[in-house]
């Protein structure tokens, strides 16, 4: 196969058609006139070299270009950019386009460009020289110099092998002087030692390993002598475990604040985050908004998480666990932890109870006594208020208790509101006589789950 | 919404009863400063707070006891009602100044520690502020009101902390006591002294008796925010609210931690 000269002897004159010439394309803005043969000079198998031209109409009249061709068909040589014939070309008017040589193999190459009359003869030569090839599908596929060697995607922290050949041709021996593997997350441990003589036919292998630490699209250049090749490799984060959701207590009623931490049943493989979110259904009516139910890290009911590499809890922010308002609505709670494909729920109750009084006070004025008592109905079904009067030696008043039917007030009040089944209750008591000899009032609510603890409070 | 309304009540109080009048009302706890100088309204019970949208900004602090509030906002200093109306005002205070409001009396007291005085605010006497310079042996730490005519300060001398009796109708120190056992940084509560000693809140009642709980931060900031209720910050930014009630100190969460 050496020697595979194909010399064409039917050149035309190259100025026969008078009016076009051929120029080189060199820098933009600047080209040389082309002479009739266009060296392409030495190009190893496998590899491309192109060579800008330019076809510039001289003449004072439009020429139309009938032949645009590369004879013989089939050859290493071939057209790029090239116009559709026929095309016309003004006076003074250029049409550009490229010549690209790719060698198959070793040896001579020649061709003819044929435009219009004019003809030039292309020449290139191929030096004998290793190929370089990669194991697909358990074939080796030969590799074209800038070639791309895609690897995986896999896992990050894992590995992934292909083979690699470097091929003589069959009928000359090659030396490879060079060869050479950038730095990075591509590595070879049998690359074979320099200079690597190849008879005829000969090959040699080695192995080329993906080996990422991180996710992402990794690349690498492989060098043999002066051909490069890229390698690139795809590498990504291994799935995220299911996270639990744990709640401390586990057992929740209203206006409480309780933690809520996120494990992993094993050490996260990578970094990632996620969220958590509040979701409430109320049972009750009418439930109104009750915006206390949050996340006290964010006021908000939602709150990022982050998970790390190694560790087998989430953080919410610096800490371990976040905090959860249960508001004062009684209803179900679910919180939804949203990590990498996972979503995972947790349902608490927040079981309708009784009126819970959580502060009051009792201020006496000159003619009248003053309650106030601040409390939550998660059931929004407070009916009668009583309350209880004694005398600064603890006996009961005359004429106890004093009922009253608050239910209507508390609808019209809930109705108003966002803040929950949260209120603040101030009653006031017209005295005709000493408001001193009273000494304390004992309240009790009653609502649907049934009455409220009793609360005793001081004048 | 506040609702009012009205019932008859079934049997007779003392002598005579009668209709009462009963309010319905979210349970306002008092106001925030938040660091970036929004004043937001907190609302809420033991275990359940709500922070509203601020109200005012460009505070740099503020505290609130029950139904007052002293305000320090751009250059102003500003007693303030139930519904945060102007009771007093002192302008022309760039400079820091110290805190403290009446939980019972339209009264507040602010401390200049740059001007060496100390300032009465309240709605009555006379329209104008009252204050006065005060000699004071060391670096005041927090103020407190405990009566119409009294003011407390507690000021740190030579590593020790010395609580400072100020007579506001005389204008002069009547009495200094050492708080042993006690460092900054202290609130004052009335006649209580809110701190933290050993992972611990502590507040010690004027008889010496002294309720605590464990505390989430070292060394917080207290801010008073409502009667009863103080504020806790840490350095990163996280806050905790206290409530201090006769028998016993509590500690929750509260919104705008260092997320």
């Amino acid at each position: 196969m050496i020697g595979r000269l194909t010399l064409l002897a039917a050149l035309g004159a190259a100025v026969a058609a008078g009016q076009l010439q051929l120029f080189f394309r060199e820098v933009p803005g600047s080209e040389r006139p082309a002479g009739q043969a266009l060296d392409f000079g030495s190009v190893p198998s496998g590899d491309v070299r192109e060579i800008p031209l330019r076809i510039r109409n001289l003449g004072d009249a439009s020429v139309t270009l009938r032949r645009f061709r590369i004879r013989p068909p089939g050859s290493p040589f071939a057209l790029d950019g090239h116009p559709s014939i026929p095309h016309l070309v003004a006076p003074g008017w250029n049409v550009d386009f490229r010549v690209r040589f790719r060698p198959p193999g070793f040896g001579n190459w020649s061709a003819v460009l044929e435009i219009n009359e004019l003809s030039f003869l292309l020449v290139g030569h191929s030096p004998p020289t290793a190929t370089l090839a990669v194991e697909d599908q358990g074939q080796f596929r030969p590799l074209p110099a800038g070639d791309t060697v895609v690897f995986g995607p896999i896992e990050r922290a894992g590995r992934l092998s292909r083979k690699f050949r470097l091929m003589s041709p069959p009928e000359a021996a090659v030396t490879v002087t060079a060869i050479s593997l950038d730095t990075g997350p591509f590595e070879s441990s049998d690359l074979p030692r320099m200079p690597l003589t190849l008879g005829p036919g000969e090959a040699a292998e080695f192995t080329i390993t993906f080996a990422p630490v991180r996710a992402g699209i990794h690349r690498s250049v492989f060098r043999v002598e002066e051909r490069t090749f890229l390698l690139e490799g795809v590498a990504y984060d291994p799935p995220l475990p299911r996270p639990t959701i744990l709640l401390e207590p586990e057992t929740l009623g209203s206006a409480r604040q309780a933690r809520v931490r996120l494990t992993l049943p094993v050490a996260a493989p990578a970094s990632g985050t996620g969220e958590l979110a509040i979701e409430f259904q109320p049972s009750v009516q009418p439930a109104g908004e009750d915006g206390a139910i949050l996340f006290v890290n964010t006021g908000r009911r939602s709150i990022p998480f982050t998970v790390r590499e190694g560790e087998a809890a989430a953080r919410f922010g610096g800490e371990e666990a976040a905090v959860l308002q249960t508001g004062t609505t009684a209803g179900t709670l679910v919180l939804v932890a949203r990590l990498g494909a996972h979503t995972v729920r947790h349902t608490v109750q927040i079981p309708a109870t009784p009126v819970v009084i959580d502060s009051a006070a009792g201020r006496r004025g000159a003619r009248e006594l003053e309650v106030e008592i601040r409390g939550f109905d998660n059931s929004r079904s407070a009916g009668e208020l009583t309350f209880t009067f004694y005398d600064t030696q603890g006996r009961p008043l005359a004429g106890q208790p004093i009922r009253a039917d608050v239910s209507e007030a508390f609808r019209r009040y809930f109705e108003s509101t966002t803040v929950g089944g949260m209120f603040a209750l101030t009653a006031r008591f017209p005295v005709s006589g000493d408001p001193s000899l009273v000494g304390a009032v004992e309240v009790q609510f009653a609502s649907a789950p049934g009455p409220s603890a009793k609360r005793r409070i001081p004048f | 919404m506040r609702v009012t309304f009205l019932w008859r009540p079934i049997g007779l109080l003392l002598a005579a009863a009668f209709s009462c009048i009963g309010q319905l009302d979210v349970p306002r706890i008092g106001y925030l400063a938040e660091p970036g100088g929004a004043l937001r309204p907190l609302a809420g019970i033991g275990g359940n707070f709500l922070l509203g949208e601020p109200v005012a900004h460009e505070v740099r602090a503020a505290v609130f006891a029950g139904r007052f509030g002293l305000v320090h906002a751009s250059d102003r200093l500003v007693l303030v009602g139930p519904s945060l109306e102007p009771l007093a005002s002192l302008s022309g205070l760039s400079e820091q100044a110290l805190l403290a409001v009446s939980s019972a009396l339209p009264l507040g007291v602010a401390w200049l520690p740059e001007r060496g005085e100390l300032c009465r605010l309240g709605p009555y006497r006379d329209a104008s502020p009252n204050c006065f310079p005060l000699s004071v042996d060391g670096a005041v730490r927090a103020a407190g009101v405990t009566s119409e005519e009294s003011a407390v300060l507690a000021v740190e001398r030579n590593r020790a902390l010395w609580l400072m009796l100020v007579d506001l109708e005389k204008r002069r120190t009547v009495r200094e006591m050492h708080l042993a056992g006690i460092a900054p940084p202290v609130a004052l509560l009335g006649e209580d002294i809110l701190f933290c000693l050993d992972g611990e809140l502590v507040v010690r009642r004027a008889d010496g008796s002294e309720i605590r709980s464990p505390s989430p931060v070292a060394a917080p900031e207290f801010e008073p925010v409502g009667r009863g209720w103080v504020s806790l910050r840490d350095a990163a930014g996280a806050r905790w609210i206290v409530r201090v009630s006769e028998e016993r100190l509590e500690v929750f969460c509260l919104a705008g931690g260092a997320l």
